[in-house]
């Protein structure tokens, strides 16, 4: 008989009294999802897929809830007015990502005032300017970062004299651009542009040449220019590259034949909006959003501006945060199929941790997603995908505590070993352990009984074990004393305290985690001294100091279950090293007996006997089923978890069967509505 | 409510010059202000610190000015007068008898309220002082409050004996099942104070582009409320979520016209513990100087923080380290992580001290600041006389510069009352055992 652990039912402020008519469904009550809010990885891992980028603004995001071991539990995920702060913010650096090619880069001005940076072949500064009193040039070398289009400037007036006005001539590399007339006879003068293509970019010259210098002593006649500064600005063209995204969202665009705007503008909307709200839109929801764009351009917005603003109430809507599943009826307890479009994203969101791609859309629309063969190829497909690997970031990362190692602090004094190198190593290992086990269709059992892990050169050195060539990770077998993931390194370390180990945390590790029979908090008031020395002041070893545990009756009825799990890991220091003699320089004793009456003589015994347990594989599927549809399995879900457990049995206690147990499961593909609270909230 | 007067944003770029941030300038004030009397905004601070604070180290022998410094408050030496050292104030909501004294702790801090027992969803609490200032006077200010943090929302393990990580993380609650999560990373919160204040914009782009951005929001809020209207009652819960912040960013929008501040140099990007710490007292002091908010929280660690302090020298976890025992070698080490504590809450007093406000008062002087951990002493997890820094002037509520002993009998909720009233709120009640400001401050 199964009993689901700790795990409170959710009954959700009034649920269902005994007055509530009893509801006659055709299959066992299917529990609900509250509205699911996605979660960080979920989307970081929807905008790549729905815009294609390499952004990912949800590293900014506050940490998601966390309960019952996850952090994608609808039912605990909340929303403060720091995340819609938040998501504002996403969306317009996503939007300007995507739009970054439609406008020009700034371009860049340089300046050079005459009297003081450029050089001349004639006449002479008056403090603010320079005098070309004489058929000459002043010029500068500039040094440019590309070709391109350039606009070259100058301030100029001029002395005047004779019949002529005085002329000048604004140059790029000793070359006329333009030859003109100056009229203006005092400072500040007027401002003369021409403009050029340049081939290259590098070194150039610009400046300004005086064409006809006229000087008449005797009738004291002098013609003379004056050049107060010259400007250089460019380039004026440059565009950044278009991004991946665009092409997927800009179907049509200005460059587009017979573009018109506001039809344009609809097509966009109306492509993109299904894709990211993950289902069909309305012609009343894409009206909405027009009128965003209208109200845009009314404000003497250009196009682009006016689609962004639209794109941004898609990326911001609730229909985009959250999962939806509308009921028919959502007080009616009847249960109900999950409508095919939200089955996709259930199933998307468990496997990948994001959307679902074109295919698995083409299933939902056409109505085969429904049918449980389809369904069942469908996930086989979509394990076999790249995106899965989400499992072993999000599923394996917190169920198997892959994540916890980024914050473990051993300190260095007691473990000079420890390094950031090193934590790197032992979170690679892990993950890769994590991908076999999950993706790589062999058993999970594994977990307790493998013996050949991956290493590289660092961790080869911290395992004792032949390093592998350059930078590349290599299979070895395991050194003696080390079997399959509780004894790496990594989990180890993040299973103990900055200077020594923790029996208690590893064996309170494995019984919540893999057992999932995680024990009850300690009691109140409790004496937690313990002395490291004996009575005659010989050391103690840690197994001896925690005599307590086991002597108090009160104590013992979980320490004797958790400490000697944990004791069967004390080789293992607090960085996951081999040692035979403990910290107080004793030997150590990793055999141990547990209250049923089993033992075992140490960790590779433990694992096996482990590996053989009944109820791995029922903790395996709770804790599955927790991910995989975000809420802790109840009693209702009694008979489901038994049907998923079988399946996963029968197929060899690999992943891809237990994904395809939960997916095609009554809980995972029904629902039912809630009815109204008895009582006011 | 006295009416602030702020300067418009074309006299504001008239008269601006550099970089730097600066707060009120009389002479970019409205004609009609000179002369009138300007009272300088009212803030408070609370800044907490994991896993207790020694006693022996840190209450003073004496009473009344010129206290004497112990090891863990003697970075105060500089600062001295305008800080007060509070003892025997009594956290009551802290006991339950059942373990979990760090996620209790925690969850009352500014609540003065029992948490519930849970580690699921339900968790209930009571609403923080910082939240009761913020929701009656905070929309005067571009943000109504700001929560600031350092640790991480942790991903694996139960957070204290079977207590929801929520009360462990978070000090600042905005309703009973509201935490308000904290921004750990400075360059977040400095782009959350200053994004979107483009000083370059004239008046007409500004109010362009506010049209533009509420009317996205009003856009999404009516598909949200449309979506509630289709959905059952915990649905509608979550939607219920999203439209506050939906309605609390539109507020936002609207204050960010009347922003006067330029923000000089975003922090700097450093993952060092130390560093980030000294970043945050920065944005703090810089947050209020511009009058951006007033009501501030800042966690220096999340309860029963294991962290260590190697920068300091001390090896092994804090929490761990707070289970004493009477180990000299362990209190040395305890003494030393309070010593740094107390050091990073002194520079920002300083800090505070060589800002002004309008009528050239010392922003410290319009301002007060709480310092206090979870629990008194780490070993016996004790809530009674939990030792208190209170800094700053408060507008005249608070005279600084003494320990003041309250006899293990006055709740810190009497406390939170006399800040409250501080700012000109005054709910009656607080908590569970708060019933009047606390007399003697003055």
């Amino acid at each position: 008989m199964r009993v689901v652990g700790l795990i409170a039912v959710l009954t959700a402020c009034g649920g269902s009294s005994s007055t509530d008519p009893v509801p006659a469904p055709e299959i066992a009550d299917p529990g609900r999802v509250t509205l699911h809010r996605l979660n960080r990885a979920e989307y970081n891992n929807t905008v790549r897929d729905l815009l294609l980028t390499t952004l990912t603004p949800a590293d900014d995001f506050p940490f998601d809830d966390f309960g019952y071991g996850f952090d994608n539990v609808a039912e605990v995920l909340s929303i403060s007015p720091l995340h819609l702060e938040m998501y504002e913010l996403a969306a317009d650096q996503l939007l300007d990502e995507l739009l970054a090619a439609t406008t020009p880069i700034p371009a860049a001005v340089q300046h050079f005032e005459a009297e003081s940076q450029l050089t001349a072949t004639t006449g002479a500064s008056n403090g603010t300017a320079w005098n070309l009193w004489s058929n000459g040039t002043a010029s500068t070398t500039v040094s440019l970062p590309s070709g391109g289009h350039y606009v070259l400037s100058a301030r100029l007036w001029a002395n005047q004299a004779g019949d002529a006005l005085a002329q000048a001539s604004l140059l790029v590399d000793g070359a006329a651009l333009s030859t003109v007339d100056v009229p203006e006879t005092a400072a500040p003068g007027a401002l003369y542009s021409a403009e050029v293509d340049l081939a290259y970019g590098g070194e150039h010259s610009v400046g300004v040449r005086f064409e006809n210098d006229y000087y008449d002593p005797t009738a004291g006649l002098d013609r003379n220019l004056y050049v107060d500064w010259v400007e250089l600005q460019g380039p004026t063209d440059q565009v950044l590259p278009t991004p991946p995204g665009y092409a997927a969202v800009f179907v049509c665009d200005p460059g587009t034949p017979n573009f018109v705007d506001a039809d344009c503008a609809r097509e966009i909307l109306a492509g993109f909006t299904p894709r990211a709200w993950r289902r069909p839109v309305t012609e009343a929801e894409v009206d909405g959003l027009m009128g965003l764009y209208q109200l845009s351009r009314d404000s003497s917005g250009d196009w682009y501006e006016g689609v962004r603003l639209a794109l941004k109430a898609v990326l911001i809507s609730p229909h985009f945060l959250f999962r939806v599943e509308l009921d028919a009826n959502p007080t009616d307890p009847t249960p109900h199929p999950v409508d095919p479009h939200a089955l996709a994203s259930r199933v998307s969101y468990f496997l990948w941790s994001s959307m679902p791609d074109d295919a698995l859309f083409a299933r939902a629309e056409d109505g085969t997603l429904t049918d449980p063969a389809v369904l069942e190829a469908e996930v086989a497909r979509m394990l076999a995908d790249p995106r899965a690997e989400a499992l072993v970031e999000n599923l394996a990362g917190q169920w198997w505590s892959i994540r916890a190692v980024d914050a473990a602090f051993p300190d260095v004094v007691a473990y000079p070993t420890w390094s950031e190198d090193l934590r790197g190593a032992y979170r690679d290992e892990m993950q890769r352990l994590a991908h076999d086990l999950l993706l790589t269709d062999r058993s999970m059992l594994d977990l307790f009984t493998r013996d050949d892990t991956w290493v590289d050169a660092r961790l080869a050195g911290a395992y004792g074990l032949p390093a592998p060539a350059g930078d590349s990770w290599a299979l070895t077998p395991l050194p003696p004393g080390r079997t399959g993931f509780l004894t790496t390194g990594g989990l180890l370390t993040a299973l103990s305290y900055p200077t020594r180990t923790s029996p208690v945390r590893r064996g309170k590790w494995i019984l919540g985690n893999l057992l999932c029979e995680a024990p009850a908090p300690p009691p109140p008031g409790v004496d937690t001294s313990f002395f490291v020395e004996d009575d005659t002041g010989a050391p103690q070893s840690l197994r001896d100091q925690f005599e307590a545990h086991r002597a108090d009756p009160v104590c013992a009825s979980c320490h004797a279950v958790m400490d000697p799990i944990g004791f069967s890991l004390e080789h293992f220091d607090g960085v996951g090293a081999w040692r035979t003699d403990d910290a107080m320089g004793l030997p150590i004793d990793a055999s141990g007996a547990l209250p049923d009456g089993s033992s075992f003589g140490d960790i590779q015994d433990l694992a096996t006997q482990l590996a053989a347990d009944p109820k791995i594989p029922g903790c395996m599927v709770e804790k599955t089923f927790t991910y995989a549809l975000g809420r802790p399995p109840t009693p209702l879900d009694l008979d489901a978890l038994d049907a998923i457990e079988s399946a996963f049995i029968a197929g060899d206690h690999r992943f891809s069967a237990l994904a395809a147990a939960i997916v095609l499961s009554d809980p995972f593909r029904y629902r039912t509505g809630e009815p109204e609270p008895t009582e006011a909230p | 409510m006295n009416r602030t007067v702020r300067p418009s944003r074309r006299q504001f770029l008239r008269g601006a010059a550099g970089a730097l941030p600066l707060p009120w300038l009389p002479s970019l004030l409205p004609r009609s202000a000179w002369g009138a009397t300007l009272a300088p905004p009212q803030r408070l601070l609370f800044f907490y610190v994991p896993c207790g604070l020694q006693p022996e180290e840190f209450v003073p022998d004496r009473l009344g000015a010129g206290y004497d410094l112990k090891q863990i408050t003697a970075p105060l030496v500089d600062v001295q007068a305008d800080v007060s050292v509070l003892s025997g104030l009594v956290q009551g909501a802290g006991y339950d008898n059942r373990p979990g004294d760090h996620a209790r702790g925690t969850g009352c801090f500014l609540t003065a309220t029992t948490v519930k027992f849970t580690a699921g969803s339900d968790i209930e609490n009571g609403i923080s002082v910082d939240q009761v200032a913020a929701q009656a006077v905070g929309s005067a200010t571009l943000l109504p409050s700001l929560q600031l943090g350092i640790d991480e929302g942790g991903t694996t393990g139960d957070c204290d004996s079977g207590y929801s990580c929520a009360y462990a993380r978070n000090i600042s609650w905005a309703g009973p099942s509201t935490p308000m999560p904290n921004v750990i990373d400075p360059t977040v919160a400095f782009n959350r104070l200053f994004a979107g204040t483009d000083l370059n914009l004239d008046a007409d782009e500004v109010a362009r582009r506010t049209l533009l951005r509420t009317s996205v929001l009003d856009h999404v809020a009516a598909q949200a409320t449309a979506l509630s209207g289709k959905m059952a009652y915990s649905d509608r819960l979550k939607l219920d979520e999203y439209l506050t912040g939906v309605r609390d960013l539109e507020l936002k929008i609207e204050q960010l016209a009347n922003q006067v501040c330029l923000p000089g140099e975003s922090p700097p990007i450093d993952d060092d513990y130390a560093i980030r710490v000294q970043a945050m007292c920065d944005l703090m002091a810089l947050a209020y100087s511009c009058d951006l908010t007033r009501f501030i929280t800042f966690m220096l660690g999340n309860g029963g923080s294991n962290r260590s302090y190697g920068h300091i020298g001390v090896a092994g976890a804090h929490h761990e380290l707070s289970h004493h025992q009477g180990d000299p070698a362990k209190l040395a080490d305890l003494y030393a992580i309070g010593n740094w504590e107390v050091a990073q809450f002194a520079y920002l007093v300083g800090k505070l001290r060589d800002l002004t406000d309008a009528d050239g008062s010392r922003v410290i002087d319009n301002s007060l600041l709480y310092f206090s951990s979870e629990i008194e002493d780490g070993n016996s997890h004790s809530h009674t006389g939990i030792p208190v820094l209170l800094a700053g002037g408060g507008g005249g509520a608070h005279t600084p510069g003494r320990h003041l002993d309250f006899g293990e009998t006055a709740p810190m909720a009497d406390l939170f009352l006399a800040m409250l009233d501080a700012v000109g709120v005054n709910p009656g009640t607080f908590g569970e055992d708060g019933t009047a400001p606390l007399a003697g401050l003055r």
